[in-house]
C-alpha cells in the first residue's frame, strides 16, 4: 500500500518533468485527434509542452497538456516557441496515455497558418520521431 | 623606468590564474549580503533580517503594473515564492542566497553547482552563441567571454518561473542579464549583473555583491533537493547505518 502511494505520488509530481520512454506513459494504440485552444507552452528540456484547451462531448472545457519532443528537435523540424502564442487554434496528433489523463504525446501539430509539421515525438514509430 | 613597471605590477592583486593565464574562479563561494532576504534596502520582517540592500540606486526601476505583481508576491510569499516550493533558485538568485556554490572552470567553460536543488550551470567561454530561438531554460543560457580579467557573461532564455529573492522581486522570460565577475583578491569575488527586461522594468538596473570562499577544511556542496524532503519518511533511513 505504502509503495503505491509513493508510486503515485511521484508520478503526479514529477509528470511534467519526467524524461521517460514512450511507452512507459504513452500508448501508441490509441490514436487521438485534438482541436482547441492553446492557452500555455513550456519551451523546455527535455520536452516541450504545450496546454491545448478541447471542448470535450458534454461541452466542458479540458485543458489537455501535450508533449513534444526538446526544444533542439523542435527547431530541426521548423517549429519555435514564437510560433505558439496563447490563443491561437491548433490542432494536434497524437497518443494517449496510458493512465486516461488529458495528457498526450504529439506526433504533429498544425498552426493557423495552414502549417504542420512534426513535434519530434518520442515514439519511436512514430513519423519524424526524434532519433 | 624599471621601479615603474615593477610597482605596476605589484599593484596587481595576485590571484589564481588557469593554465590559459585568465583568472581562475574555482572553489567554494557563498554570498554575505542577505541579498536573499530581499534585493532593495528592507526592515526586518517575522521571516527576514534587515538589509541594506545590493541594487545601485537603491530601487528596482518596476513598470507600475509589475510593481503590484511584486507586492502581491511580498504579500503571498510564504506559499508563493517558488523557493518555497523547492524550484531551483535561477541566476541570479543562486549565486547570493544563503547557501554555497561551487565553480569548476577550464578554458572553454565555467560549471557552477548549488546546493538548493542541485541544478548545474554552465557558461560557455568557448566563442559560442546563443541557440536559436527562445528556449524556457530555469537557469538562462549563458555565453561568457573575457574582458581583460573580467568575465562578462551574457544570459537570456530564462523561463520567467524564478524569483529574485524572498521578497517577491521577479523577472519574466525576457530578462537579458549581462554579469560582471571579477577578482577583488584571491579570496574575494567582485559580481554584479545588470538587469534589462522591456516586459518589467522601466530600464536597466544593476545590483553589485562581494563573494566570498569558504575556507573551511571540510566545506563542501551538499545536494539539497527539497522536493523529494516529504517522501522521505516512505524510505526510512537504516539506523544501523
Amino acid at each position: 500500500m505504502k509503495f503505491r502511494q509513493v508510486v503515485f505520488m511521484i508520478a503526479t509530481a514529477a509528470s511534467v518533468f519526467a524524461h521517460h520512454s514512450f511507452s512507459a506513459e504513452f500508448d501508441a494504440n490509441q490514436p487521438i485527434t485534438l482541436k482547441g485552444t492553446l492557452t500555455r507552452t513550456e519551451w523546455s528540456n527535455p520536452h516541450g509542452w504545450i496546454y491545448v484547451d478541447v471542448p470535450g462531448k458534454d461541452g466542458k472545457i479540458v485543458n489537455w497538456a501535450v508533449e513534444f519532443g526538446s526544444p533542439n528537435a523542435l527547431l530541426r523540424r521548423g517549429l519555435r516557441r514564437s510560433d505558439f502564442p496563447a490563443g491561437i487554434e491548433v490542432t494536434v496528433q497524437g497518443s494517449r496515455s496510458k493512465s486516461g489523463s488529458p495528457t498526450v504525446n504529439a506526433t504533429s501539430v498544425m498552426l493557423p497558418d495552414g502549417r504542420s509539421l512534426y513535434t519530434g515525438s518520442s515514439n519511436p514509430n512514430a513519423e519524424g520521431a526524434e532519433k | 623606468m624599471l621601479a615603474l613597471a615593477l610597482s605596476a605590477a605589484s599593484a596587481q592583486p595576485s590571484v589564481p590564474r588557469g593554465l590559459d593565464g585568465k583568472p581562475d574562479f574555482s572553489g567554494i563561494w557563498q554570498s554575505l549580503s542577505g541579498a536573499d532576504y530581499g534585493l532593495e534596502p528592507h526592515l526586518a520582517t517575522l521571516d527576514g533580517p534587515p538589509g541594506a540592500g545590493i541594487v545601485e540606486g537603491k530601487a528596482i526601476p518596476y513598470q507600475p503594473q509589475a510593481l503590484q505583481r511584486r507586492a502581491k508576491n511580498f504579500a503571498a510569499r510564504a506559499a508563493a515564492d517558488p523557493r518555497n516550493k523547492c524550484y531551483t533558485l535561477g541566476t541570479p538568485r543562486g549565486l547570493y542566497s544563503n547557501e554555497p556554490f561551487q565553480i569548476f572552470q577550464r578554458p572553454r567553460d565555467l560549471t557552477v553547482l548549488f546546493d538548493f536543488g542541485h541544478p548545474v550551470r554552465t557558461i560557455h567561454t568557448n566563442a559560442t552563441e546563443h541557440p536559436d530561438g527562445h528556449i524556457d531554460f530555469w537557469l538562462g543560457d549563458s555565453r561568457g567571454h573575457w574582458e581583460g580579467d573580467t568575465l562578462v557573461v551574457d544570459v537570456t532564455d530564462f523561463n520567467g518561473e524564478t524569483w529574485l529573492d524572498r521578497a517577491g522581486n521577479f523577472n519574466s522570460d525576457e530578462l537579458h542579464l549581462v554579469e560582471h565577475w571579477s577578482f577583488v583578491d584571491r579570496n574575494t569575488i567582485r559580481y554584479r549583473a545588470t538587469f534589462n527586461d522591456p516586459k518589467v522594468y522601466t530600464r536597466p538596473w544593476t545590483l553589485e555583491v562581494l563573494l566570498y570562499r569558504r575556507l573551511e577544511p571540510n566545506v563542501q556542496i551538499i545536494e539539497n533537493y527539497c522536493a523529494t524532503l516529504e517522501y522521505d519518511k516512505y524510505y526510512p533511513f537504516p539506523s544501523s547505518q
